[in-house]
């Protein structure tokens, strides 16, 4: 148990190799892929999928799911372009949209917290319903021509280096999500959660208050990613960012955010992002259409599954790390779910 | 109880009927009456099939695309010069072999239904668009169709539209398999609680299988009625629809935490839902209204059910402490 060779097998560090894989392969396919211009020109297209992907991953380790994102996102970006429209100073608005996309969160969280109602229906629904609620706000219209200042937000570069200012922006929030998640007393109540509700509901840990947090950072990152795609196309659509709740939910789980919830790092969220970034590129270089690349995604969503359960069930003295459960559930006997909370430390 | 749910459900279909009349007198004439039929035959024909999925505890998010990929199937043949009858046979076989792919992820490899369903419809999706340019183009219209598949749907058996009789009777067969055939009574043991049904010696995986199965050609046999009602067909044909149906069995009562609700139930919950849709219609709501109602059913019908369910559970709980001293399992 060298802690050199655990890393190396972990699931961040098969991460971490398969994207130095997919560097080479893309680098053979195309020489235009290992250019520092296509890959911060790249980096750029995913930080939508990345802000959603971090919010829903924050919601997952406590054992629930937000399938709402892309739809607070389409929201969100379209009150920011009707607010602006209406003449509402441009930095004004998007603070304002944000204070909207985290209040809908907020809802979604007291829904699943307080009322206890499955966080899989809740956010089924506010997908839908909000998706329809950006179309009666703006209809089939855009909303464009947003001012010089704050296109710069994500088609300008920091300082004089070729660094994207997103780039930057996304670099910032993950980190203080990996923080927030992993060394602050908050993070332990995530994780003691999705570890185990009861538990963690009897050691104290504010259970409510925490998982209706998580659902409102979901919502702010989702804003976040709605204020920011308005930048990036200088226009708002109620269809923005359809259908990314795939590829949100992909990375999530090739991250190795397990589904259960309690187990998983920021860092492979953030790794399986530019995985699935690098693939996207790979396969936009070599002239596949946007709907074999979407194919590729669903077999990409289900294979984060299998995968990591394969190696579990091949490597049977390794810890479970992220799988689902064995293919039979241990024997539960009555009375196991009492709980020694002294042992908890 | 099961009644009184189904009868709560009946009352409040008459209640929004009578609103929907009194806000306009057009609403209650027979144009109107089959206006609401005709567009819930298609949600039916599947919303069974859901209810018994979403009653074991699982979930299907690909039969929007199965339907698409069951109506392209019947299409293409069609406009090749096959037999109705073998391109309605041919929508069923492609919408079965999409289920049986939903049912060996989701019961073999046990990758959450969620997550299999959402990358299947995709997957279903994205292998139409790329073969639909190669087969019969990315849509098939109504004059590459035969016309004696277009008379097909005007032709009613005992004054019903083909799409009705089929819908109704898919309807019952399914109500029928759930209320009393041994593998309808595994899938409410296994939703209430799968441990246990494994332990009584249910074969959980099996029976999980042929509801994703019984779905799959479901969704192809109203691909088929898709294509018959609309004489058309494209590659995003069906894109939404596993949203409406989801939404329509909730309301029909059908828990989404599994373990109870009725294939009735669900079925009344298309009615309703698509006659709220018509009065919306009447009404002139802008069609968009539509949608964001569909998501707030699904929370409302959700929340409905969990209040009940709460009632019911401190209801056993208090005659459980008056027959037994020990309190028995955690809880949350």
């Amino acid at each position: 148990m060298s802690r050199i060779g655990r890393a190396a097998t972990s699931w961040e560090g098969i991460l971490a190799a398969l994207v130095l894989v997919a560097l080479v392969v893309g680098a053979l396919l195309s020489p235009f892929f290992l250019t520092t211009g296509n890959l911060l020109g790249q980096a750029k297209s995913l930080i939508a999928e990345g802000l959603l992907a971090l919010g829903l991953a924050t919601v997952m380790l406590t054992g629930e799911i937000d399938l709402s994102g892309e739809s607070i996102l389409a929201v969100t970006a379209v009150i920011f372009g009707l607010l602006w429209e209406a003449g509402v100073p441009v930095w004004l608005a998007a603070v304002l949209a944000l204070a909207v996309a985290t209040g809908i969160g907020l809802v979604n969280g007291l829904l699943v917290a307080v009322t206890r109602l499955p966080s899989l229906v809740v956010t089924l629904g506010s997908l839908v319903a909000l998706r329809g609620f950006a179309y009666v706000l703006l209809e089939d219209r855009p909303v464009t021509g947003f001012p010089e200042e704050f296109l710069v937000l994500t088609n300008g570069t920091v300082g004089t280096t070729p660094v994207p200012v997103p780039l930057l922006i996304f670099t910032v929030v993950v980190a203080l999500v990996a923080i927030l998640v992993h060394l602050t007393v908050p993070g332990r109540w995530v994780l003691a959660i999705g570890s185990n509700r009861a538990t963690a509901a009897l050691s104290g840990v504010p259970v409510v208050g925490t998982t209706i947090g998580t659902f409102a950072l979901s919502g702010l990152l989702a804003g976040v990613a709605g204020v920011l795609l308005a930048s990036r196309f200088n226009s708002v659509r109620a269809d923005m960012a359809s259908g990314e709740l795939l590829a949100a939910l992909t990375i999530v789980l090739l991250g190795g955010i397990s589904i259960a919830g309690g187990q998983g790092r920021i860092v492979g969220v953030a790794l399986a992002l530019i995985l699935v970034g690098l693939v996207d590129n790979g396969m936009s270089l070599a002239g596949i259409s946007d709907e074999a690349q979407q194919l590729v995604l669903g077999s990409l969503l289900i294979a984060a599954v299998l995968v990591p359960r394969a190696i579990a069930r091949l490597r049977p003295s390794g810890p479970a790390h992220r799988t689902g459960g064995p293919r039979v559930p241990p024997p539960r006997p009555h009375g196991t779910d009492h709980v020694d909370v002294t042992s908890t430390a | 109880m099961r009644l009184r749910r189904e009868s709560g459900l009946i009352l409040f279909w008459l209640a929004i009927i009578a609103l929907f009349a009194l806000a306009s007198p057009q609403f209650l004439s027979l144009d109107s009456l089959r206006a609401i039929t005709n567009a819930s035959y298609i949600e039916l024909t599947v919303a069974g099939g859901m209810a018994a999925i979403i009653i074991s505890g699982r979930i299907d998010l690909s039969v929007g695309s199965v339907v698409g990929v069951a109506a392209y199937a019947a299409g293409a043949a069609l406009s090749g010069g096959v037999d109705p009858i073998v391109a309605a046979a041919l929508a069923v076989v492609a919408g079965l072999a999409c289920g049986a792919i939903n049912g060996v992820l989701v019961a073999v490899l046990k990758v959450p239904a969620i997550i299999a369903t959402l990358g299947s419809a995709t997957f279903f999706r994205g292998a139409l668009f790329i073969a639909a340019p190669q087969l019969a183009g990315t849509m098939i219209s109504a004059s590459q169709l035969p016309a004696d598949f277009r008379a097909l749907s005007a032709q009613a058996i005992f004054g019903l539209p083909i799409a009705g009789v089929t819908a109704l009777a898919v309807t019952a067969l399914v109500a029928g398999f759930m209320a009393w055939n041994p593998w309808g009574r595994d899938m409410y043991s296994i939703g209430s609680n799968p441990d246990q049904a494994r332990e009584v010696g249910i074969r959980v995986d099996r029976s999980v299988f042929a509801s994703f199965v019984l779905l799959g050609a479901l969704a192809g046999l109203a691909g088929f009625l898709y294509l018959m009602r609309f004489a058309s067909v494209d590659v995003r044909t069906g894109t939404g629809l596993e949203f409406t149906v989801i939404a329509a069995v909730v309301v029909g009562g059908v828990a989404v935490a599994g373990g109870s609700g009725t294939v009735v139930g669900a079925a009344l919950g298309v009615l309703v839902l698509n006659t709220l849709s018509r009065g919306f219609v009447l009404m002139s709501i802008p069609e968009f209204w539509k949608v964001v109602g569909t998501g707030v059913a699904i929370i409302a019908a959700a929340a409905f059910d969990t209040a009940i369910l709460r009632r019911h559970d401190q209801l056993l709980r208090s005659r459980r402490r008056r027959f037994t001293p020990r309190s028995g399992g955690g809880g949350e």
